[in-house]
């Protein structure tokens, strides 16, 4: 049981994960906190809402820990929150990630790769609470015309790769090169067999 | 036409079920790979994705028992019966270009196309069914998957127009009816342990409506970082909960507070029988009285398939349905409150 990490008071029925500079930290709040917040409870994974108060960045960000912060962190990797000067154009639908967030739906299943960190944030924020933020974070079925095993061996190395990226990012560089062979590994086996299918 | 009743025939939309759980439903949303979501403005591709589809749906065994409707050639008046019926969304209902429905002969199965992702496979099923409205989808899903390309990565999932839809796709739900949490105010604490459970709850129309007639639709939030199995016993298993919740409340109003109940059914009883002017609200305000009292056993002087088809009845499209023509709101009030003098044998004037 949490106490609300806003008013002190209530119990904190709300749970976020926020991974800003891969710190991981947990946001706890109550009720009539996220509503005074303009966070809709009824609809806590509502898309505009999460990047409207994204949108609203910077304003709400007194008290460490509040909503509107720690849901832009986990919306917006920091570089984007100071400068939005890049952002790539998904060669097929010609969508950007400023127009995604206008019209709240992508234009193509190609974005996924296109925006790949600012999207991975967005889904990860609303994981539920036992799923790995690193991924795969997709654990149900294949279609029919996928092989299974191929696929198995992308979501590991993704997920292998996100977790080296933090490792360098951290300094860590022992599990850096751990992950690194493990990964390498993988590549090897696989190549020849499998084509990325994203 | 889709929604098929014929006039003093019983209503083949409507069932004997007075339980707590009114209806599931399950919904995987699929795209095809390369192609622009169906909510990209330019929509290029909008009338070959949906003539791809019709053609190979053609093919599936059984493929040919599917009724299809171009949605954007039906009357607004056949698209909100079919938002009423729940067998569309009012997304495609209000949606623009080439989109279509296609429905199994027992309107249970469908699919609807060019909504928000190319393909929305969705199942619909009286009472508490999830595992079994789930098995008939991905039947149909697997089916599909041999002849379509679907937008997948391993990594993500089933690719959608939304992010938050990717990975399984999959939304299941239950319609509840849950007058007594209603009545005694548990219903704010329902709400809490149902966000609490990742869940979403909405009203009757789903999104963003109000709760009528004490209907309440849960739904799960996440699609990704579950497998399908598990999304649906967790859902399987909050319902449970409610409808335990719900019970415990009825057991306790049966037993302190017997004489409201019985007062708030018997005006229901008389304010329908003999209103001159109703609106959808206070209609199935008095719907849910009688539905509470058939299933506590406390009213027995309707049948249950009679009144699901008023509860149907009572909604706008339906009315009108029935009347022939359009009518206006205030119309539509007098309409309603002589349809349920005239089927619940009230007087006549
Ligand atoms: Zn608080
Ligand atoms: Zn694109």
């Amino acid at each position: 049981m949490y106490i609300c990490q806003i008013c002190k008071k209530s119990p904190a029925t709300i749970h976020l994960t926020d991974i800003h500079n891969n710190v991981k930290k947990e946001v706890h709040i109550c009720e009539a906190c996220a509503k005074e917040k303009g966070f809709n409870i009824q609809t806590a994974a509502n898309l505009p809402q999460l990047l409207g108060l994204a949108a609203k960045k910077g304003e709400g960000g007194k008290l460490p820990g509040t909503l509107p912060s720690a849901l832009a962190a986990a919306v917006l990797p920091a570089s984007k929150r100071r400068t939005e000067a890049k952002d790539t154009v998904c060669p097929v639908c010609g969508f950007t990630w400023k127009r995604f967030t206008e019209q709240t739906r992508l234009g193509c299943p190609c974005d996924y790769q296109q925006f790949g960190d600012q999207l991975r944030r967005l889904i990860a924020s609303q994981l539920p609470p036992r799923a790995s933020r690193n991924g795969p974070f997709h654990v149900g079925k294949t279609p029919a015309r996928t092989d299974p095993a191929a696929a198995e061996n992308i979501r590991t190395m993704r997920s292998l790769e996100r977790r080296l990226r933090d490792a360098v990012t951290e300094q860590d560089y022992e599990r850096a090169a751990l992950l690194k062979s493990e990964l390498d590994a993988l590549a090897h086996e696989a190549t020849g067999k499998v084509e990325d299918a994203g | 036409m889709l929604v098929d009743d014929a006039p003093g025939k019983p209503c083949p939309a409507a069932r004997r079920n007075i339980g707590i759980v009114i209806s599931t439903r399950v919904r995987l949303a699929r795209n095809l790979a390369g192609r622009k979501f169906p909510t990209h403005p330019d929509g290029s591709d909008r009338l070959e994705i949906l003539s791809d589809i019709k053609r190979v749906v053609g093919t599936l065994p059984g493929g040919d028992a599917f009724a299809w409707r171009n949605i954007d050639e039906e009357s607004p008046l056949e698209c909100r019966l079919l938002v009423e019926r729940h067998l569309i969304s009012r997304e495609l209902a209000e949606g623009s270009g080439p989109r279509a429905v296609a429905l199994n002969p027992e309107r249970s199965l469908g699919m609807m196309i060019n909504e928000e992702d190319h393909l929305r496979l969705q199942c619909l099923m009286p009472g508490l069914a999830l595992h079994e409205a789930y098995a008939r989808t991905d039947r149909l899903d697997n089916q599909l998957s041999e002849r379509l390309e679907f937008a997948f990565d391993p990594f993500y999932g089933y690719l959608t127009s939304c992010p938050t839809n990717v990975g399984t796709g999959l939304r299941v739900s239950a319609m509840l009816h849950l007058p007594a949490l209603a009545m005694t105010r548990h219903i704010e604490k329902v709400y809490r342990a149902i966000i609490e459970m990742r869940m979403a709850v909405r009203g009757f129309y789903g999104e963003g409506t109000e709760a009528y007639g004490e209907l309440y639709q849960i739904s799960n939030q996440a699609t990704c970082g579950k497998n399908e199995a598990d999304i649906i016993d967790d859902m399987d298993a909050a319902i449970a909960a409610i409808v335990r919740y719900e019970e415990r409340a009825r057991a306790r109003l049966a037993a302190s507070e017997r004489r409201q109940l019985e007062d708030r059914i018997w005006r229901s009883w008389g304010a329908l029988r003999h209103a001159r002017l109703m609106n959808t609200e206070e209609a199935m305000r008095h719907l849910s009285s009688l539905r509470m009292g058939l299933a506590m056993g406390l009213f027995t002087d309707i049948r249950p398939s009679e009144l699901d088809r008023l509860f149907l009845y009572s909604q706008p499209a339906h009315l009108q349905r029935l009347e022939g023509r359009e009518l206006e709101p205030g119309d539509r009030d007098a309409a309603r409150a002589a349809l349920f003098r005239k089927s619940l044998g009230g007087e006549m004037n």
